[in-house]
């Protein structure tokens, strides 16, 4: 049985050789239709993955920036760091308290500018946005410290990684205005786009400091008189607070809330990402399905009317004494074959075009991207469906096979 | 090697009656005994429409009867009883029956078109896990093909693909060999040589043999026992029945 299927297999492969021009017309059929559904999917494939691309590597899709100030105490940040959604929490002091101006020397004529600080630490996905280890921001000696600019405040100050700023930290005490000298050594500029405002990422030490002095608390990182502070810092008003993925702002934007903080997040960018793909994949399956049921009826045709051509080399088949099953084989093997080549000729074509479909939309894309893509297994798994459904749509035509008597056909009367 | 006929019967057919109706004529074919002994070579002679391609498409277990009584063949492993088989439509029993065991010439196009005439002649070989080498040359040089064996058949002349034809039934050693009007379509000269060859390569293999033909002379000369079917006209001349007895 197994030898006689092989036979099979082997007449059905010669007769789709022999007849050239026929099988080459069907191949050809075949894949004039997948063609331009694998490209299809490869845009969709692309457009969706790219974008999603772009937006897990961007560190402000997974922000959740809480609205409004608190008190969060020590316990609750370890609670929230422990949490599997936490990519990195850093507390915040107060937005106000949170200023410094700072000027670069380098230039004589260089204006002060009016900086907010925001504090990082080891970690901080705005500073290694693509995983890269960022230099640390710390304090280099007592009132000198190294910090990270947004490239809004790099390009106000004309300021470039190795520079020296000098910043200047004002308050009212007592009654009169003071201010206190700092000098910040720039280690590291962030990319543009991250932070559209001008700011230094700045240890939390130093925020705190800040918050302290300019409140007329004594603080043992700079010299100044005040009152004397508490043992320990007890609470912080805020965060900055990204989840591990886009995936986790959903679940940690909840936990938030049921701990009475809300937050902003980009969720609704996320949302709409996610229903652009279902809706792009739906897309795809109403078209691929209106070519399937197209690609079926043509293939199941076709399939019948060579076996209604080839009634008497079929009926000899059964004469020589192959079985029902084999003979219906033989268009069966037929209808799989050219599918297969269908599926081959078309990927072929495809990746022949791919690269002309990525020239096209090079410029709207950021370097790297690729609108058009396809994974090795989309091949495959078109190779599959494909194959078995031709051998599906063939199956009527190999039932046909399968009836024909070897007496009729085989005389010419 | 020439095996003599034996008293072994190789069909042994009884109470066979097969119709086919068409376009309100009806034909019937009847034989109330038919018995074909081993290595035995039958004629069955009659103009063209008298049944014999009917009958040989029975004795060839592709088509089946309407009734049958005993339908007993001894293909060399024993008799065996088929009516039951032929009557359940078992097509693929019989198949397996008749790829071994019986070799089919037609009158023309018994090869494949897109075999070369090696391929063509080799394909019951393979069927059946024989090594075709040596055996589809020998038989060709026998046929005079030998020189048409890498070629299409389409390429071949008719009395060519002929013997092409005959190679192909008769090279795995058939215990039955059964041809309808195998020299039909040729010329006069061909007809002759290609009947001959066809009747000595059964004759060397002891393969019982049975050939419709209407050429009653041909077959006289090459000493064929003959099996004539008697018609008669039913009520009226649209019902034709024909009745073989041997």
């Amino acid at each position: 049985m197994i030898r006689d299927i092989g036979v099979i297999i082997g007449l059905s492969t010669r007769d789709f050789v022999h007849e050239l021009s026929l099988s080459t017309c069907a191949v050809l059929g075949i894949a004039a239709i997948l063609a331009p559904l694998l490209v299809l999917f490869g845009l969709k494939f692309g457009i969706v993955s790219s974008m999603t691309a772009r937006l897990a590597a961007d560190p402000r899709a997974r922000a959740l920036q809480p609205i409004g100030q608190g008190r969060f105490d020590g316990a609750w940040f370890a609670t929230l760091e422990a949490l599997p959604q936490t990519g990195f929490v850093v507390p915040a002091t107060r937005f106000l308290a949170a200023t410094a101006t700072l000027r670069n020397p380098k230039f004589i004529d260089s204006q002060a500018l009016t900086t907010e600080l925001w504090p990082t630490s080891r970690g901080d996905p705005l500073r290694e946005p693509d995983e890269k280890p960022a230099p640390s921001i710390d304090r280099v000696e007592p009132l000198t410290y190294t910090v990270a600019l947004s490239a809004a405040a790099a390009e106000a100050l004309h300021a470039a990684v190795g520079d020296r700023l000098e910043g200047r930290i004002g308050r009212s005490y007592n009654g009169n205005r003071e201010a206190l000298s700092l000098r910040f050594a720039v280690a590291q500029i962030l990319n543009a786009g991250l932070i559209d405002r001008k700011v230094a990422l700045v240890p939390l030490t130093v925020l705190a400091a800040v918050e302290d002095y300019r409140e007329g608390i004594a603080t043992p990182e700079f010299p100044s008189a005040g009152a004397p502070p508490p043992e320990s810092r007890s609470s912080y008003a805020s965060f900055r607070l990204y989840a591990r993925s886009i995936d986790d702002v959903e679940p940690l934007r909840d936990w938030l809330a049921r701990h009475g903080v809300e937050a902003a997040t980009r969720l609704h960018d996320i949302q709409a990402l996610q229903q652009l793909s279902r809706d792009l994949t739906s897309l795809f399956l109403l078209i691929s399905t209106l070519a399937g049921i197209g690609t079926l009826v043509w293939i199941a045709i076709s399939s019948l009317s060579t076996v209604a051509r080839k009634q008497r080399e079929l009926s000899l088949l059964r004469l020589v004494g192959f079985s029902t099953g084999c003979v219906a084989a033989f268009p069966i093997v037929q209808a799989v074959l050219t599918a297969v080549i269908g599926v081959v000729l078309a990927s072929l074509a495809v990746l022949a075009t791919a690269p002309v479909i990525d020239r096209m939309f090079n410029g709207q894309l950021p370097p790297g991207a690729r609108v058009f893509r396809l994974h090795p297994s989309h091949f495959l798994v078109a190779v599959l469906i494909t194959a078995s459904s031709a051998a599906a749509a063939a199956s009527l035509a190999g039932i046909r096979a399968a009836r024909i008597t070897p007496s009729e056909g085989l005389r010419d009367e | 090697m020439n095996r003599s006929v034996t008293e072994i019967p190789a069909y042994d057919v009884v109470g066979l009656t097969a119709r086919k109706s068409a376009g309100g004529a009806t034909f019937e074919l009847s034989v109330p005994r038919l018995m074909i002994a081993r290595g035995e070579k039958v004629a069955l002679v009659g103009p063209s429409g008298c049944g014999k391609s009917t009958l040989l498409d029975l004795l060839s277990l592709i088509a089946a009867p309407d009734a049958v009584g005993q339908f007993r063949v001894d293909c060399g492993y024993g008799a065996v009883e088929l009516a039951r088989l032929m009557l359940d439509g078992r097509v693929n029993l019989l198949a397996a029956i008749r790829r071994r065991s019986i070799g089919y010439i037609l009158q023309t196009g018994g090869l494949l078109p897109y075999l070369t005439v090696r391929q063509n002649i080799g394909l019951s070989c393979r069927m059946l896990g024989i090594p075709p080498h040596g055996r589809v040359e020998a038989i060709a040089e026998r046929l005079e093909i030998v020189s048409q064996l890498d070629k299409l058949p389409a390429t071949l002349s008719v009395g060519e693909r002929q013997r092409a034809a005959i190679a192909r039934a008769v090279v795995h050693r058939p215990a039955i060999a059964i041809a309808d009007e195998p020299t039909a379509a040729l010329d006069p000269l061909n007809a002759a040589s290609v009947m001959r060859l066809f009747v000595e390569l059964a004759a060397e293999t002891g393969c019982t043999t049975v050939i419709a033909t209407h050429d009653v002379h041909r077959v006289e000369r090459l000493g064929l026992r003959q099996i004539t079917p008697q018609l008669t006209a039913g009520e009226s001349a649209r019902h034709v029945r024909a009745v073989f007895l041997g």
